[in-house]
């Protein structure tokens, strides 16, 4: 047990939990550990310690970071599991709902439960991301200084202000934001509103 | 059984359905923690929207290294915690670390504005591993202490933790 507790003592468990011994001390320690449950429960004293302490320091993330990521696991593990890649057309002032019939169509491009901002992106390449997205009450305000950002519009309506002036917006509707301006979208309609998005490298 | 064996249980199924490749899952753990591991980001990259990428960045490795995770040894917060400081340090060696501090300047730094700890010293050999990822003996270095103090420091830091963010 003196064994155990001058184990404890000299510290070497901190510097285990934090990720900081190599892979001969990581086995002598989980040795030790599976050999004496002090030390075990030391390990996990220590943890609970360190998680608490993280979240007592949280800091919210901005809104749109999370739809992106989940937005660009999605569309990764598509491409892994053998989903064509394909090339939707650019956004512009000509553009028609038509235009995205192809992607539309799939019984895959819906929005998914619980989630307030959702995308499914069907375009990737140097110049232009293209996503099918859903917004349920609002996007927050953004400034883009290096891409412009497309809208058409699909299902729902929406205002998208831009330095804050209104533009009201219906199915069919194309907008584009200028750069270096503070945009957001605010949904004006009772179901989330549906966009193809576009992202173009200004 | 209390709040954090719950918590904890429930991240032992998120994981495991993460590693079934289940996004929704992923998407809860992110509900659950990013707020922590962008306040533990924000602390290194010390810029908001560096954070956000570094988070970005995070999430994905925490995606496609899942099946490394081993809950028989970590727990998955901590597991995160990690991974998001090797992203971080990777990242802001790219960028610079905004504030390559040495010595003296360490301990200063220290002492401000965190009333988790007790003593500077011990902040100080804390702050050098947890958040600047030094191994001991870079941070002994640093510190001018002998390794064995250093280790003792970030222990007696931990134990403060302990205390103050009772679970």
């Amino acid at each position: 047990m003196t064994n155990a507790n001058h184990y404890i003592e000299s510290g070497i468990l901190e510097q285990y939990v934090l990720g900081n011994t190599d892979p001969s001390q990581n086995s002598e320690i989980e040795l030790m550990a599976a050999h004496h449950p002090a030390i075990r429960m030391e390990i996990e004293a220590i943890s609970d310690a360190l998680e608490a302490y993280a979240m007592g320091n949280s800091i919210e993330p901005g809104t749109n970071v999370k739809p992106f990521l989940i937005a660009t696991i999605d569309y990764t593990d598509r491409i892994t599991n053998g989903e064509p890649i394909t090339t939707p057309p650019m956004l512009n002032e000509n553009s028609v709902v038509e235009d995205f019939a192809p992607w539309l169509n799939r019984d895959d491009m819906v929005l998914r439960d619980g989630e307030v901002l959702y995308a499914k992106i069907i375009g990737f390449t140097p110049e232009a991301i293209t996503a099918i997205a859903w917004i349920k009450d609002y996007s927050p305000q953004e400034v883009h200084d290096h891409e412009y950002e497309k809208f058409l519009i699909l299902e729902g309506t929406c205002n998208i202000i831009v330095d804050g002036e209104v533009n009201e917006l219906v199915p069919g509707d194309y907008f584009a934001i200028p750069l270096h301006k503070t945009h957001m979208v605010k949904v004006t309609s009772s179901i989330p509103c549906k966009v193809i998005l576009q992202r173009v490298a200004a | 059984m209390t709040e954090n064996s719950t918590r904890k249980d429930e991240d032992q199924r998120l994981a495991i359905a993460v590693k079934l490749r289940d996004q929704r899952s992923l998407s809860l753990i992110y509900n659950k923690y990013a707020p922590a591991l962008m306040g533990f980001i924000y602390r290194i990259a010390n810029d908001k929207e560096i954070a956000e990428e570094i988070l970005n960045t995070t999430f994905l490795k925490i995606w496609n290294q899942i099946g490394s995770f081993d809950a028989s040894k970590t727990s998955l917060l901590t597991w995160l915690i990690n991974i998001a400081r090797r992203t971080a340090l990777d990242e802001c060696k790219h960028a610079q670390l905004k504030n390559p501090m040495h010595g003296e300047a360490v301990y200063k730094q220290a002492g401000n504005g965190d009333e988790s700890f007790e003593e500077n010293s011990q902040k100080a050999a804390f702050d050098l591993v947890y958040y600047r990822g030094l191994s001991c003996n870079e941070a002994a270095a640093t510190l001018n202490i002998p390794v064995e103090s250093l280790r003792t420091n970030i222990r007696a830091a931990i134990q403060n933790l302990k205390t103050v963010h009772a679970v």
